[in-house]
């Protein structure tokens, strides 16, 4: 859907020293249709200077992106078609009703004069703005205008929606239906590009992920690929049901197993074999007497992953 | 028009705009003012031969209304927009950016407009008790109307270009030229030979004999143009139609570009902009009169230089833009040929303009012992030489690291200028026989203008003089060179840095 490459933005500093900024740095990325891929950084990375070339409304100092086969720079009006963008510092006509606000982008997008007002009846349905409607969009909370921003982008039922901080400034509650919201959308075979410094916000939604600092693209992938990566052993905890079994002792006697430590109740350990050699190990435990109760994965969180990568200015 | 075939913007303007509580409040204003107007008259009646002035008020409200109401909206219109982080989304649709600017232009003063219909009734009432004939009466409104949507056209394409936070200036902008243009610069004996430009003109015509035919203007109401006379009202319509298409050819190029690589035309438009510029100038001379020919190529040239020096600025290449050719052509881009912008455009726009003028001097005005072809030429070459010179030192300003390298460069010119010019006058250099040196620091002394006897006596030095003007033009270029391989190997070390990984 989205192949981005050599992409540069460069740019002089506000002061008059110093050598150019990059806010893109040759960034090389492909988006398949139908995923939702996370762009995480910190504020100043450059996620919002890539998004808005990635819509034409930044012009690339270097390097090319196309949407669906067409070149953006070239061709702008053509692959707009298939976008639907949301910014960060998004604000809307306050002097306008709801429908109003949905009705001047679809007419905008040329969508066929009879399936319009259907069109808004559905958007306004999907995005929960019924009670809202006749409201004027200057009236609504900030959580309506968040999503009354997200039905203008997916007004002419774009196959890309490119959300620029989407979650920024919501409350818990609009956070959660806001995620929800967009697993629906992606259910509907919509593919989406988001951006947050949030990073639980993303962990729970993308399928895949970039991460991105002073302009160059650190890691990206498939979410589980990029979180395992640079790890050549799994880490695991280990519970006993009653004390009294020297389980350090024997963990550290066994082949593949490192870094025995025990906390409270619970031993963390670092395995390096395969889950069939887990198996294995759990039922010698239990054949030498250890009354094991739980093993569990330790996994890493997208926080913790990033503060391992990055230079640690994880939000 | 059914409202599914509207256009959107305008459509959204008019919703914006035309609330029903806000048409209520205007038309209840206008009511208050007509009916206040009627008691008035009805009481105090005009004395005889003033009942047009009744109707002349009513068009200086109406004119009140969409000049300046209107094109403060239009002024306000794209830059709110900028400043709400909501023209972004516009620019995303696939609206094309014609129908997004018409959409703007008459749906941002689209109050004003409606003020101009509710006043509408007392202008009729005016008409009638005024003895207005319908022919002057239309004539009014269409002078009117399209001088208004020129004006908004402008100011549209200003609001385009404002910065953050000078909203204020480009304000005081428009209202100066809205002010400029109601000066009749024909009959306070210009070198032009065209009445009114604004459509305050509009309000004149009411005292038109009702019994004359479109055209037939009575009295003193008719323009030159290259020597013939039309009517003024023509001219007007025919400007007000060519303008608007020229600062909507601006608007339907920028409106939907990246900020940062704006550009008013391109190159090509903006040389046929200038030239058409200097066609109406030059048509509009005033050969009639008793001008010597070394005057009038002087008027003529000085009128042109600032068509010259905006044509001039609108070619400046910024860090940005040149960084991308650097980036898209290599090494070309960093070349003498690329250090030498945008000297051919300027060079080619002078002498074009240069020998035009020559060429209808010699056809429309006497000979003169004072002024020859071979002299008229070498001013024009001087003069173009002095435009190409301090247009590329203004390009490497621009491409010089600074936060406001234009402003900065324009105000060091000022300076030289001032110093420069204050000094030569003290020591008295522009007189004598040192001016053709003078000359090679300012230029704008050849259009004094230069003698043939002058000219003979020290056609050698006046000669090195304009050698001095080419070689600062080269040194200019020369350093523009240098600024563009600077910002190569900036980029070139910027790049140089480790790319990101592929997924």
């Amino acid at each position: 859907m989205i192949h981005v490459e050599n992409l540069t933005k460069e740019y002089d500093p506000p002061t008059s020293k110093g050598r150019p900024i990059l806010a893109a740095n040759g960034l090389n990325l492909d988006i398949p249709a139908g995923e939702i891929f996370g762009m995480v950084g910190p504020n100043g990375a450059g996620k919002t200077t890539t998004l808005k070339m990635i819509c034409g409304l930044s012009l690339p100092t270097a390097g090319r992106v196309t949407v669906n086969g067409i070149d953006v720079e070239r061709r702008p009006e053509e692959a707009q078609r298939f976008i639907g963008y949301l910014g960060d510092f998004f604000s809307l006509y306050d002097d306008l009703k709801v429908w109003e606000y949905l009705d001047y982008f679809a007419r905008a997008y040329r969508m066929d004069q009879s399936a319009i007002p259907a069109r808004i009846q559905s958007v306004i349905q999907t995005m929960g703005l019924e009670p809202k409607r006749d409201a004027m969009i200057g009236g609504l909370s900030r959580g309506m205008k968040q999503r009354l921003g997200i039905g203008r982008a997916i007004i002419h039922d774009p196959q890309l929606l490119v959300l620029d901080e989407p979650a920024a400034g919501l409350d818990p509650k609009a956070r959660v239906d806001l995620r929800e919201l967009l697993r629906e959308l992606n259910r509907s075979g919509k593919t989406i590009l988001i951006t947050s410094h949030i990073l639980s916000d993303l962990e729970d939604i993308c399928s895949s992920i970039g991460l991105i600092e002073k302009g160059r693209l650190l890691r990206v992938g498939r979410l589980e690929d990029v979180m395992r990566e640079g790890k050549a052993a799994r880490k695991f905890r280990l519970r006993l049901a009653a004390p009294g079994f020297a389980l350090d002792a024997w963990l550290a006697a066994r082949g593949g197993v490192g870094d025995v430590k025990t906390e409270a109740q619970a031993t963390e350990f670092v395995f390096g074999g395969t889950d069939a050699a887990l198996a294995e190990l759990v039922r010698d435990l239990v054949t030498a007497g250890a009354p094991v109760c739980r093993v569990e994965e330790i996994t890493e969180t997208l926080e913790q992953f990033y503060s391992r990568v990055s230079s640690g200015e994880v939000m | 028009m059914s409202v599914s075939r509207v256009n959107p913007e305008l459509l959204r303007n008019l919703r914006i705009q035309l609330r029903p509580r806000r048409m209520i409040a205007a038309a209840a204003i206008c009511a208050a003012i007509s009916i206040s107007a009627i008691v008035i008259y009805v009481h105090d009646p005009p004395a005889a031969g003033e009942e047009p002035t009744f109707l002349r008020i009513v068009l200086f409200l109406q004119l009140l209304a969409l000049l300046v109401g209107g094109g403060i909206y239009c002024i306000q219109s794209v830059h709110t927009e900028k400043d709400q982080n909501t023209f972004d989304y516009q620019r995303l649709t696939p609206m094309s950016p014609l129908r997004l600017a018409l959409g703007k232009l008459f749906g941002a003063p689209a109050l004003a407009y409606f003020v101009v219909l509710c006043l509408m009734p007392l202008a009729l009432f005016g008409a009638y008790v005024g003895r207005v004939g319908v022919g002057p009466f239309l004539q009014c409104y269409l002078v009117l109307l399209l001088g208004c949507i020129t004006y908004h056209s402008l100011a549209l394409l200003t609001s385009l270009f404002l910065v953050r936070g000078s909203s204020a200036g480009g304000i005081i902008f428009y209202l100066g030229l809205a002010w400029l243009g109601s000066m009749d610069v024909m009959s306070q004996g210009g070198p032009l030979a065209i009445h009114t430009l604004g459509p305050a003109f509009g309000l004149t015509l009411i005292d038109r004999d009702s019994s004359a035919g479109w055209g037939n203007r009575v009295g003193d109401l008719w323009d030159q143009f290259f020597g013939a006379s039309v009517a003024h009202l023509w001219v007007l319509i025919v400007l007000y139609a060519a303008f608007t298409a020229w600062f909507l050819l601006a608007l339907a190029r920028n409106l939907k570009r990246d900020p940062s690589a704006y550009e008013i035309f391109s190159p090509p438009q903006g040389f046929a902009f200038v030239i058409f510029l200097n066609f109406l100038l030059l048509g509009f001379f005033q050969w009639a009169t008793e001008t010597s020919p070394g005057e009038a190529e002087a008027i003529i040239l000085a009128f042109g230089l600032p068509l010259f020096a905006i044509f001039g600025l609108s070619l400046l290449r910024n860090r940005e833009s040149a960084r991308r050719r650097i980036i898209g052509l290599g090494a070309r881009a960093e070349g003498w040929i690329a250090a030498l912008w945008p000297m051919p455009y300027m060079l080619a726009g002078v002498l074009v303009t240069g020998f035009a003028v020559l060429k209808f001097i010699r056809l429309r005005l006497p000979e003169s012992n004072e002024w020859n072809l071979g002299t008229g030429l070498f001013i024009v070459v001087v003069f173009a030489l002095w435009l190409s010179r301090d247009v590329l030192y203004l390009q490497w300003m621009n491409l010089r690291r600074s936060k406001h390298p234009l402003v900065i460069s324009v105000l060091f010119m000022i300076v030289f200028y001032s110093c420069s010019g204050a000094l030569l006058a003290a020591f008295d250099l522009f007189t004598n026989k040192d001016a053709p040196f003078a000359a090679a620091l300012v230029p704008g002394i050849i259009l004094a203008p230069l003698k043939y006897s002058e000219w003979v006596a020290q056609r050698g030095a006046w000669i090195a003089g304009a050698i001095l003007i080419a070689a600062q033009a080269f040194l200019f270029a020369a350093l523009q060179r240098r600024e563009l391989r600077k910002l190569a190997a900036a980029s070139a070390i910027s790049s140089a840095s480790e790319n990101s990984p592929s997924s």
